[in-house]
């Protein structure tokens, strides 16, 4: 029940959708501040590598290529704008002078070095005092590499905080020795390994900086090109925490919307649904017989308006349909009451005592009249009944002219008998439609044409083909047809003195059938009459 | 009594006036509507047996305007049934219905109702001294047996035993057992009534000179 109830399909999408819409919304707002979170984190953390970097080895990489120009630059600039080295001091640099600039420069330690190997220029490399153990000396005629020992103040705030989530720094020699570390770093940081094989050659492209997650601590670390190894960490917990709260209060929030969405829709539904059953209660009432019945409109057009509407207008077809089929029955059982009062009235009466042959014979005639009276009315009603139901036609080709023409020889006498004239300009075509039936149809025209014409009146029948399919006229000049009873002329029963002499054979039911036939070959009939001077009709016939 | 008969079904009329004459009836007919009014309005029948659809004028409307003139008892016949229709009829003035088709007898017995209402009898039995008229059965006895006669002599009697104590003219008599088609001789008349005293007394019916006749 619950599966085939719309009411609870419609409720189970949208839990669906709002359950999709609400999870997509939230992931990607825990998403969203996620990385966000974690990206100013790791800038962070970038920009304390570089200023950790201060503490790594510098090699003499050659002419003016100090070591942090070939950084990735960070997205951001460093906010620490006085750690960047100045165009004019690297060039100092190189060249050795003396001048260090700016507070927080490192404090480069004095080497002698420098200045006896700028002294002493014609000097062979070997001959020239060596450097330092641990510094390559592919150094030529540049000041032996500054290391500081110490981060300047400004820079060891970077690296300040208490409990877990400060800052910290360590720096490995290229074996692994911890050069130096700030006091935040954590015991047990594991060294990140040597270099990786493609910088072997310790080329100038320094290595890129990259992330190293351990559990909680979210560390980044870079290789200088000597092999040192530079690390800045912190430990993010506390960040994941306040994460995992904001995700818990998007579920909580999103929870309470869903429920709230739910409980939404379910109303809207059963409000939506309310007209619904009225037309089911309503509809439920016809089928049950009664067909009177009609659906309220609200009159806002709405959708279920137009529905109410459509079953109103068909309910009000099917009504129409059922009263003019009891109309039907009724007047065709009223039409068969008269011959049969006929033959029961003469029968009575002419048993009522002894009788003369010829008397007995007049009865049996009059009878014999009554019930040829209604074998026609019956074959008729039948006939009627078969084209109300649809019957298949026959479609079969046929020369439409030729039905006419002999229809016509079979009713000339009739018309002889009471000198009408007959003109007829009949051409010969052929068309798609049931034989037999046509013939009905035109036989019960002309033989009106004939009964209500004036005697020694004309009739004029024309057949001709047109580009949409055949047209027949046959016109008289009989009583006519009054403006007002012509539109019931081809209703059942109808006749134009509805209280004519039932014995001439005419039932009413003649025109009706015609265009019933008609109607089931897609044809037409008309009407043009005159009261007085006769009447026109007009047969088309597609192809 | 005379009954008009207006039906445009000619193999109905036929046997019905048949029926009816033989009924002791003198029977007018009329084939349609107008026809029938006229004659209706014209003179004075006992009955009229009205059927519904007829040309030029239809069963109601020759109802409705013969009501304005005369009261005589209408029988309606028609083929339609419904209770619709019987109502109308009686509301228009019929006093009875009958539905085609119909049982002749049953014709013959609501006629015999309706004429008998008219005259105020009760019963189709008429007691009169030692002489018993049966009108359905069309016998007369006296003194309990029964007596013979003919079927004009049954009707002039039957006409003046419903009409007793009232004169009743030899023009009623004549308006009400010859219908149009037969010629009436006026001693036909006196020849009947003295038939009539042969058979049931002398007394039993009186001449009023210069009116009519009567029964006491």
């Amino acid at each position: 029940m619950f599966l085939n109830s719309i009411r609870w399909r419609l409720q189970l999408w949208h839990g669906l959708l709002l359950v999709i819409v609400l999870a997509g919304f939230g992931i990607t707002a825990y998403q969203l501040q996620r990385s966000t979170h974690l990206r100013r984190i790791d800038e962070e953390l970038q920009q304390r590598v570089t200023v950790a970097g201060a503490l790594a080895r510098r090699p003499n990489e050659g002419p003016g290529r100090p070591p942090f120009e070939h950084f990735p630059p960070p997205n951001r600039r460093p906010e620490i704008p006085h750690l960047t080295i100045p165009e004019d001091q690297r060039l100092r640099e190189r060249r050795g002078g003396p001048e260090f600039g700016g507070l927080d420069e490192p404090i480069p330690p004095r080497n002698s070095e420098g200045d006896s190997r700028a002294a002493t220029p014609g000097l062979s490399p070997l001959e020239r005092p060596r450097p330092p153990i641990d510094q390559p000396s592919f150094t030529q005629g540049l000041p032996p590499p500054q290391r500081e020992v110490q981060l300047s103040p400004q820079a060891l705030r970077l690296f300040e905080g208490t409990g877990s989530n400060s800052y910290y720094y360590v720096v490995w020699t290229r074996d692994g020795k911890i050069l130096s570390q700030s006091d935040t770093a954590p015991a047990g940081v594991p060294w990140p390994g040597a270099m990786g094989v493609r910088n072997k050659n310790v080329s100038r492209a320094p290595e890129p900086i990259q992330l190293r997650v351990r559990g909680n601590q979210r560390e980044m670390f870079h290789h200088t090109p000597m092999g040192d190894c530079i690390l800045a960490g912190i430990n993010i917990s506390l960040d994941v925490a306040e994460m995992r709260q904001f995700a818990g209060l998007l579920l909580g929030a999103g929870s309470g919307v869903l429920l709230f969405g739910l409980a939404g829709g379910w109303w809207l539904s059963t409000r939506a649904m309310r007209p619904i059953k009225t037309i089911s209660a309503t509809a439920a009432k016809i089928a049950q017989g009664d067909l009177s019945q009609r659906i309220p409109v609200q009159g806002s057009e709405n959708e279920l308006d137009q529905l109410a509407s459509v079953l109103n207008s068909t309910f009000a077809r099917l009504d129409a349909v059922f009263a003019r089929q009891a109309q039907f029955t009724s007047d065709a059982a009223h039409e068969l009451r008269t011959p049969l009062s006929v033959i029961l009235t003469q029968t009575q009466s002419v048993l009522t005592r002894e009788r003369s042959s010829g008397e007995y014979c007049e009865t049996l005639e009059a009878c014999q009249r009554a019930a040829q009276r209604m074998r026609r009315l019956v074959e008729s009603l039948l006939e009627l009944a078969r084209l109300d139901a649809g019957q298949a036609l026959k479609k079969e080709p046929l020369d439409l002219g030729k039905i006419i023409s002999e229809c016509l020889e079979l009713l000339k006498p009739l018309a002889d008998e009471r000198k009408i004239s007959v003109h007829s300009v009949i051409a010969s075509f052929s068309c798609v439609g049931d034989a037999d039936r046509l013939k009905q149809v035109f036989t019960n025209l002309i033989s009106n044409a004939i009964y209500y014409n004036k005697d020694g009146g004309e009739i004029q029948i024309t057949a001709e083909r047109k580009t949409d399919g055949a047209t027949v006229i046959i016109a008289d000049t009989g009583v006519g047809i009054s403006a007002e009873n012509l539109p019931c002329i081809f209703e059942r029963f109808w006749r134009a003195d509805q209280s004519r002499s039932h014995s001439d054979g005419h039932s009413g039911l003649g025109l009706s059938i015609v265009r019933s036939i008609l109607d089931m070959h897609h044809g037409s009939i008309d009407v043009v009459s005159e009261p007085g001077s006769g009447s026109t009709f007009i047969v088309r016939l597609p192809d | 009594m005379k009954v008009l008969l207006i039906e445009d079904e000619a193999d109905l009329v036929s046997s019905l006036a048949r029926a009816l004459r033989e009924e002791g009836y003198a029977v007018d007919i009329a084939v349609d509507g107008a026809d029938g009014l006229y004659k209706a309005e014209n003179s004075d029948y006992d009955a009229i047996v009205l059927d519904v659809m007829l040309p030029k004028l239809d069963g109601w409307g020759v109802l409705q305007k013969l009501r304005r003139a005369k009261a005589t008892p209408v029988l309606m016949l028609t083929a339609r049934d419904t209770s619709h229709d019987r109502v109308r009829g009686l509301d228009s003035g019929a006093d009875d219905y009958l539905v085609k088709p119909f049982d002749l007898a049953e014709l013959l017995a609501r006629l015999r109702a309706l004429i008998r209402r008219a005259a105020g009898e009760t019963r189709n039995v008429i007691e009169i001294g030692e002489v018993v008229i049966d009108t359905s059965g069309r016998n007369v006895t006296r003194g309990g047996s029964p007596v013979s006669l003919t079927a004009r002599e049954y009707s002039l009697l039957e006409y003046l035993a419903m009409h007793r104590t009232k004169v009743v003219t030899r023009t009623m008599l004549y308006e009400h057992l010859f219908d149009e088609d037969e010629a009436t001789l006026s001693n036909l008349l006196d020849v009947h009534v003295s038939n009539l005293r042969k058979k049931l007394g002398p007394e039993f019916i009186t001449t009023r000179r210069g009116h009519g006749y009567c029964i006491e």
